[in-house]
């Protein structure tokens, strides 16, 4: 029995560097500042890059859901930002952003529980390159950033009583480079014969192969994976 | 993975009468109004938005950016909430054992 299945499970609180050190990192619930400072400076780096799979997203737009209504809504959207901690200029610089709906139906077994991962992002080099005053170098750069930020959504799941169960859709921009990331991080993809539980996302948006989830086991695996930083 | 944002402008026109075409009046709506509207109609927004997500970027319009926001606070990030850790629950666990031991006196 894994004891984090029933007690739940920390978020990481660093990250590694490139250059082999560690950033204190802090996992926040995302808020206006979070949201108005990544749409003014990280999202211009983003939309820059039209390989990228969050070119064109709007933080400001999806922000509201999970700001202002928390655990009202019955899909219990949560927005989290990933942030490192500047601790001499009481700053927080925002890295990684989720959106979550802490409550739908597994892809898996559709009688249990998932979280879902509807947003999900990371900051481009250049823009945490970019932040006045702070000075981040290519050797403190982090490491792994995208790894961390699917393990707010797998710890999210853990604490919220879906037994780490995740759900997402790999954007079909990200080709098979995206769903491969996924897989490697143990997610499995939904066979595109697999119906999607019952509601209106079978309809508009139904099975298309890109469809991944986190089994039990492999998100408790996935979770141990980054023990070390939390 | 995710809604495009022609869609959240589509239905903060059906929902809201605003100018789909304006990304202003939609930020705004999304950010003021929708707030303000019950739940249960919030409710089939959000669920309205979820269900189409994925459908593509062909109607984007141009993109708008807000001045150069500050840096935020960390004050304004609070560490999220986390539930009590296995470590503590074996420290509940062991101090709850001792105080179960009967008290021996001499």
């Amino acid at each position: 029995m894994d004891l984090r299945r029933w007690t739940g499970v920390r978020f990481t609180r660093w990250a590694p560097t490139r250059g082999g050190g560690k950033l204190s990192l802090r996992v926040a619930p995302m808020a206006a500042p979070h949201v108005a400072w990544w749409h003014s400076h990280v999202q211009p780096f983003i939309d820059a890059d039209p390989g990228r799979v969050d070119n064109g997203w709007n933080w400001m737009l999806y922000a509201p859901f999970t700001r202002l209504y928390g655990l009202v809504l019955a899909r219990r959207p949560v927005g989290y930002s990933v942030g490192i901690v500047d601790d001499t200029a009481r700053r927080f610089l925002p890295m990684g952003l989720t959106l979550l709906l802490g409550r739908d139906r597994a892809l898996d077994n559709h009688a249990r529980k998932s979280t879902f991962a509807w947003y999900l992002t990371t900051a481009p080099d250049a823009a945490l390159l970019g932040i006045a005053d702070y000075g981040l170098t290519e050797a403190r750069l982090p490491r792994r950033l995208g790894t961390i930020v699917l393990d707010v959504a797998v710890t999210h799941s853990l604490n919220h009583r879906a037994r780490g169960r995740v759900s997402l859709h790999a954007d079909p921009k990200g080709g098979d480079a995206l769903l491969g990331w996924y897989e490697k991080r143990g997610m499995t993809a939904l066979p595109k014969d697999r119906k999607l539980p019952v509601g209106p996302r079978r309809l508009f948006a139904p099975s298309d192969g890109r469809y991944c989830y986190y089994t039990v086991p492999a998100a408790v695996a996935a979770s141990h994976d980054l023990d070390d930083l939390r | 993975m995710p809604t495009p944002t022609h869609v959240f402008a589509e239905v903060a026109a059906r929902h809201g009468g605003v100018d789909p075409r304006n990304a202003q009046a939609v930020q705004d709506w999304y950010e003021k109004t929708l707030p303000t509207l019950p739940g249960p109609q919030a409710e089939a927004i959000l669920e309205e938005l979820l269900a189409r997500e994925g459908l593509g970027e062909e109607h984007e319009g141009p993109r708008r950016y807000p001045d150069r926001a500050a840096v935020p606070a960390l004050d304004d990030a609070p560490p999220a909430r986390e539930p009590m850790l296995a470590a503590v629950w074996w420290i509940l666990r062991d101090g709850l054992r001792r105080l179960r031991q009967p008290v021996t006196r001499d």
